[in-house]
């Protein structure tokens, strides 16, 4: 755990312009947050593990809250959620699939898998400051992030 | 014998063998005209077929022939014309007796031929269908990678648009409008790619029928619709509205492409305007959306609901949302229409089973 109180999110995504405009929506909007991302699942897990370069906790610290895209390469959005799942001391993260795609079998799936919420890409970059502020109003204020206060 | 029948029961075949038989020979004892002893023969050889029985079927021609063939045998000698006569009456009956049995066996090899081209063809029509499945799976996880896919570079488009538009200093007018167009130019792919998306998700979708109340359906979307509320569109729901078999899902897509396409097809400069009201018909409800916008021409009517055929009305890519909605209509077992006057409005109708 970071001894920074400011809340950490690890976006994970393949494409380049999202992280981009990820950055930009987090330098307007989400104040203290941290943003580090990563761009594929084995990444994901490996920060999340600690393992090889990423066991260094202050340049890799244990996330707040997890944003994950859903089709990377490799693992899929999906996969590294049922990983997450699956460990004991990341069953209460907030983990939010972010995705192009609105199909409702892909949010049922997500639901199922254990998801804190399923948000739907916006159809612009710029418009990434409302998912910023959506994130930020519910899971970003530290005293309301539970994996904070386990 | 084709494998998945049951093969005959040795106990019925032997027992059938033993009535017919002692019958035979109880009527040729007590010497029964000759027509109740074909019969005699004839009904056990068809009892063979029925049960599909080729070794009871010849151990009955043979005992039969035989039978038949002792006769003849005894009364060969005999130069006495009516004896003559009978002998041949006895040939007769082993050379039925010998018909018979063959052309049931024939009939029997037949039947099973028929049997094992039709398993085959039961086979061969299942391993297709089974193909056939999966092309399609396969193809409509191509179509949704690439639809999904091409999104992210839209996304990208669009916002390092209106970030260079909102952040430049230095742009003059003339290029600052050409950057909005190449957002808008995004835009409209994005919306008709999720519109595709929409398509086809109408297709494959299951859609559970339940009663709908669908003047509360439409109120409740031009509540929460920012696009619906009066300052877009001025919406008249007049009358009662039956009951409605339907999908509540599928029900909100088709209405709100009706009321995009009223939005879209208004004439220019004017408030949008549209009333909807329901008739009964029979078993079914009719529910009519009135405009009074540009109205279509007569040459267009044919193809409103074919998939991007319609030019739009403000170049939003609303060609699809017609197309959805006959495709859902007709999956809640409707019908859809539209009548229409260019210059005085459209009449949009649908037909939906009343839920009573």
């Amino acid at each position: 755990m970071s001894d920074s109180s400011a809340a950490i999110v690890l976006y994970v995504e393949d494409e380049e312009s999202d992280v981009i405009f990820m950055r930009r929506a987090f330098h307007q909007v989400g104040g203290d947050c941290k943003l580090h991302s990563v761009n594929d699942g084995c990444q994901a897990i490996a920060w999340l593990k600690g393992e090889g370069i990423y066991s260094d906790r202050n340049k890799f610290p244990i996330p707040s809250l997890v944003l994950l895209d859903v089709n990377l390469p490799g693992f899929s959005g999906f996969d590294v959620l049922l990983w997450v799942r699956q460990q004991a001391e990341f069953k209460t993260l907030p983990v939010i699939l972010f995705s192009s795609s609105g199909r409702p079998e892909d949010e049922r799936r997500a639901e199922a898998l254990g998801a804190t919420n399923y948000f739907v890409k916006p159809s612009s970059g710029i418009d990434f400051v409302e998912v910023v502020r959506a994130l930020s109003n519910r899971w970003l204020v530290p005293s309301s992030t539970p994996h904070l206060l386990a | 014998m084709p494998a998945n029948e049951p093969r005959p029961s040795v106990a019925i075949s032997i027992a059938i063998y033993i009535v017919t038989v002692g019958l035979t020979a109880y009527f040729r004892l007590y010497l029964f005209p000759t027509e109740v002893l074909s019969l005699s023969y004839g009904l056990p050889l068809f009892i063979c077929l029925l049960q599909r029985d080729r070794v009871l079927l010849w151990a009955l021609v043979v005992t039969f022939a035989a039978m038949s063939g002792f006769k003849m045998v005894y009364l060969l000698p005999d130069p006495n014309p009516q004896d003559r006569y009978e002998f041949f009456q006895w040939v007769m009956h082993v050379i039925n007796i010998l018909v018979i049995g063959g052309s049931i066996h024939a009939i029997l090899n037949l039947t099973d031929k028929l049997h094992t081209q039709n398993a085959n063809l039961e086979q061969r029509v299942q391993e297709r269908t089974a193909d056939l499945q999966e092309s399609i799976a396969e193809l409509q996880r191509i179509s949704y990678a690439i639809t999904h896919d091409m999104r992210a570079p839209l996304r990208a488009l669009q916002g390092f648009a209106s970030i260079i538009d909102q952040e430049s200093r230095t742009l003059d007018d003339n290029h600052r409008q050409m950057l909005r167009r190449i957002g808008i130019a995004a835009s409209r792919m994005d919306k008709l790619i999720t519109d595709a998306l929409n398509y086809t998700d109408a297709v494959r979708q299951e859609m559970k029928l339940s009663p709908v109340d669908c003047a509360r359906l439409l109120k409740g979307m031009i509540e929460s619709y920012p696009a619906f509320q009066p300052a877009e569109i001025e919406i008249e729901i007049r009358g009662e509205f039956p009951m409605v078999l339907a999908n509540e899902a599928g029900l909100t897509q088709c209405f709100s492409a009706l009321l995009n396409n009223a939005i879209a097809f208004a004439k220019d400069g004017q408030q949008p305007r549209l009333t909807i009201r329901a008739e009964t018909r029979n078993e079914f409800v009719r529910f009519w959306f009135e405009d009074q916008g540009r109205g279509i021409p007569p040459a267009m009517l044919p193809r409103v609901f074919d998939i991007f055929s319609s030019d739009s009305g403000k170049g939003e890519g609303i060609g699809i949302g017609l197309a959805i909605c006959r495709k859902i209509i007709e999956r809640l077992r409707g019908r859809i229409g539209v009548e229409s006057e260019p210059g005085t409005g459209s009449r949009f109708w649908l037909d939906l089973k009343r839920a009573d």
